[in-house]
C-alpha cells in the first residue's frame, strides 16, 4: 500500500489515501488540530475533545474503536450530535482526528 | 497484504513460455472459472435491457457503466486463453495483457459493478454479470491491485478471524457491555453466552453488529432468553462475514468460511443461526453447504430472519409495535434478497415490529441496489460515485416513501444509506431488522 507522506502538527506523518494516520504513536493534540482543519473543523471545543479522547484511550486499551452506543453512552452525546461536531462521521471523523488506523469492515 | 504484481511481460519469449507452460497463476485463474463464464459470452445477444436495470448506467448511462461492455473487459481475456481461436492468434500474434496503466483502469472498472444481480433477474437468457465481475476481480486481486481497505480486511481476517482486527479482549469487552445494556434497558439478566459445549444453537453476526453496532446482537439476545434457547457464541470466531467473496479470491472466501464451520462443529451445536450479512449467509448455505466444500456438515444452517420470521409465525415472540410508530420502509441487501431468495421473511418481522410499514420502490426479487453492493461501501476512495452514481435513485427512493427509519440487513448497506441520506440531506434512521425487534419485543 502506497502510503503519502504529510506534514501535521509540525511533523512529517505517513497517511494512507483516506488520510488516516499510519504512525499512531507520532499523535498528539497539534496532529489533531491539523486533522480536524482538514475535515472542515476550524476550532476544536471541549465536546470534540472529549469525544477524541474517549476513542483515543479506548483503542489504546483495545487497539479497536469504541462501539457507537458505548461512545455515545460514555460522552453523553447522541449520534446526531457526534455527526454535528465531526461531519464526517464517528469513524471516518471523529477516528481519524483521534489518530487511530484506517478502519476496516463492513461499517 | 502486498502481493506480487503479476502482468505478462512483453517481449515474445517470456510471454509464450509462461503460456506453454500454464504456470501463470493469471491463466490458470481464468482457466480455472465457472462454465457459466463460457455460456455468458456464447449466449449474450447484447441487446442492452441489462444496462436499463442497471443502477450504475442509470446513475451515469455512458459506455463505461455498461454492463456489457465491463464484461467485455473480462471476457476479452478469457476468450484469449480458453478458446481455439483466442489461442490460435495469441500464439501468432502475442499481445501482452494489459498495456501502460490498463490494468489500473480494469480494477477501477470491476469496482464500478455492485455485484447487485438485477441485471440477472431482466436479462432475456439469465446472464449474471455479477459472475463475470468476479472473475474479474479475482484477477484484479492477482495483480495485487484489490482496493487496500478490501485487502486489509481480508488480511484481518486470516490474523484474527475478523474483519475489524479486534482482540479477543476487545471482544470480551464488547460483550460486557452489551450484557450491561440489556440489564440496563430490561432489568433482567440476559446472558450472551460464549463458548458452551454442547449448546443447540452457534450465533454468528457479522463482527461489525458485536464491535459496532451493539443493537442488532441485543435483539437477537433478547429473542433467545424470550423463548429460551440453549445458545452460544464462539469468542474466537464471532464474524460471519466474507470478504473474500467480494475480492474475487477463492482461497480467502473459502477460509473465511471454513474458520466459522469449525467453531460451530469444535462446539457441537447442532443449528448455525447467521446474523444480518448475505455474503458470509450465501457463501455458507448455497455455497459450503450445498457444494460439500467440507464434506457433509453435523449442523443445520438458517438465517436470523428465517429463524426469527419462524419464531413470529408460530406465536413464540410477543411483539408491540407501538414501541416504533415512525414509518418504516425495508430495503433489500442484494445478496439476502437476489442471492438467497430472503425478500418474505424481514418484511414479516418489520410487519410485527412496526406501527407503519411501507413499501420501498423496487424492492423484492429484482431489488435496486444502494450503490454500495459488491463491497464498494467499505471503498472511502469512491465515495463521490456511491453519491451521485450508484447510490442516485436509491436516495430518490426513500424519499419517495416519506419514512423515517430505513432497515435493512446488511452492514455494508447501512454505511452506504446512512452516507446517501447525509449527502442528500434527508433526516433518516438507518437501521437494522433485529434493532427493530430490540424495541419492540415484550419479554415476560
Amino acid at each position: 500500500m502506497a502510503y503519502e507522506i504529510v506534514t501535521l502538527g509540525g511533523k512529517e506523518i505517513e497517511v494512507d489515501e483516506d488520510g488516516f494516520i499510519q504512525q499512531p504513536a507520532l499523535w498528539d493534540e497539534d496532529v489533531a488540530r491539523d486533522l480536524a482543519r482538514q475535515d472542515g473543523i476550524e476550532e476544536m471545543t471541549s465536546d470534540h475533545w472529549q469525544v477524541v479522547y474517549y476513542i483515543r484511550n479506548y483503542w489504546l486499551k483495545f487497539e479497536i474503536a469504541p462501539l457507537i452506543r458505548r461512545l455515545c453512552k460514555e460522552t453523553e452525546k447522541d449520534i446526531d450530535t457526534i455527526y454535528d461536531l465531526f461531519s464526517a462521521g464517528p469513524a471516518d471523523g471523529a477516528c481519524k482526528i483521534a489518530g487511530l488506523p484506517t478502519p476496516t469492515g463492513c461499517t | 497484504m502486498e502481493r506480487e504484481k503479476k502482468y505478462i511481460p512483453s517481449g515474445l519469449a517470456g510471454t509464450y513460455m509462461r503460456r506453454i507452460a500454464e504456470s501463470d497463476p493469471f491463466v490458470r485463474e481464468i482457466q480455472d472459472e465457472p462454465s457459466a463464464l463460457r455460456l455468458y459470452m456464447d449466449t449474450c445477444t447484447k441487446c442492452g435491457v441489462c444496462a436499463q436495470e442497471c443502477p450504475v448506467y442509470y446513475g451515469q448511462p455512458d459506455k463505461r457503466m455498461h454492463p456489457v461492455e465491463r464484461s467485455r473487459q473480462v471476457l476479452r481475456l478469457y476468450k484469449k486463453y480458453t478458446t481455439f481461436w483466442g489461442r490460435f492468434w495469441n500464439a501468432i500474434f502475442p499481445k501482452p495483457d494489459f498495456e501502460d496503466n490498463d490494468a489500473e483502469l480494469f480494477a477501477e472498472r470491476m469496482y464500478e459493478c455492485l455485484t447487485c444481480r438485477r441485471c440477472a433477474a431482466f436479462c432475456p437468457v439469465g446472464i449474471d454479470h455479477s459472475v463475470i465481475s468476479r472473475v474479474g476481480r479475482s484477477l484484479v486481486d492477482l495483480m495485487g491491485l484489490t482496493p487496500p481497505s478490501l485487502a486489509q480486511g481480508t488480511h484481518n481476517s486470516f490474523e484474527t478471524g475478523n474483519l475489524e482486527g479486534a482482540s479477543v479482549e476487545a471482544f470480551l469487552d464488547a460483550i460486557q457491555f452489551i450484557e450491561e445494556e440489556l440489564k440496563e434497558e430490561t432489568g433482567r439478566d440476559i446472558a450472551i453466552p460464549l463458548d458452551r459445549e454442547g449448546a443447540e444453537i452457534f450465533f454468528l453476526p457479522p463482527s461489525g453488529d458485536v464491535l459496532v453496532y451493539a443493537e442488532n446482537l441485543m435483539g437477537m439476545a433478547k429473542i433467545f432468553h424470550a423463548i429460551g434457547a440453549d445458545w452460544t457464541m464462539s469468542s474466537r470466531a464471532f464474524d460471519g462475514s466474507n470478504f473474500g467473496f467480494t475480492t474475487g479470491n477463492n482461497f480467502s472466501m473459502k477460509y473465511e468460511n471454513k474458520h466459522y464451520i469449525d467453531a460451530c462443529e469444535k462446539l457441537g451445536c447442532k443449528l448455525m443461526v447467521m446474523g444480518e450479512c448475505g455474503h458470509a449467509y450465501r457463501v455458507m448455505k448455497f455455497m459450503a453447504s450445498e457444494g460439500r466444500w467440507w464434506g457433509a456438515l453435523p449442523f443445520d444452517i438458517t438465517s436470523g430472519f428465517e429463524y426469527t420470521a419462524q419464531l413470529i409465525r408460530t406465536g413464540k415472540l410477543k411483539l408491540d409495535p407501538d414501541k416504533n410508530l415512525d414509518p418504516v420502509t425495508y430495503h433489500d441487501a442484494c445478496q439476502f434478497a437476489a442471492g438467497c431468495g430472503i425478500v418474505e421473511e424481514p418484511r414479516e418481522i418489520l410487519k410485527a415490529a412496526c406501527a407503519d410499514y411501507r413499501e420501498m420502490p423496487d424492492g423484492g426479487y429484482t431489488q435496486w441496489c444502494c450503490g454500495g453492493g459488491g463491497g464498494l461501501s467499505a471503498l472511502r476512495s469512491v465515495r463521490a460515485f456511491r453519491m451521485e452514481v450508484s447510490g442516485k435513485k436509491k436516495a430518490e427512493q426513500m424519499r419517495e416513501t416519506d419514512a423515517k427509519i430505513v432497515s435493512t440487513s446488511c452492514l455494508q448497506c447501512r454505511t452506504q444509506l446512512k452516507e446517501i441520506a447525509r449527502h442528500h440531506k434527508m433526516p433518516l434512521q438507518i437501521t437494522g431488522v433485529h434493532e427493530m425487534i430490540n424495541n419492540a419485543i415484550v419479554l415476560e
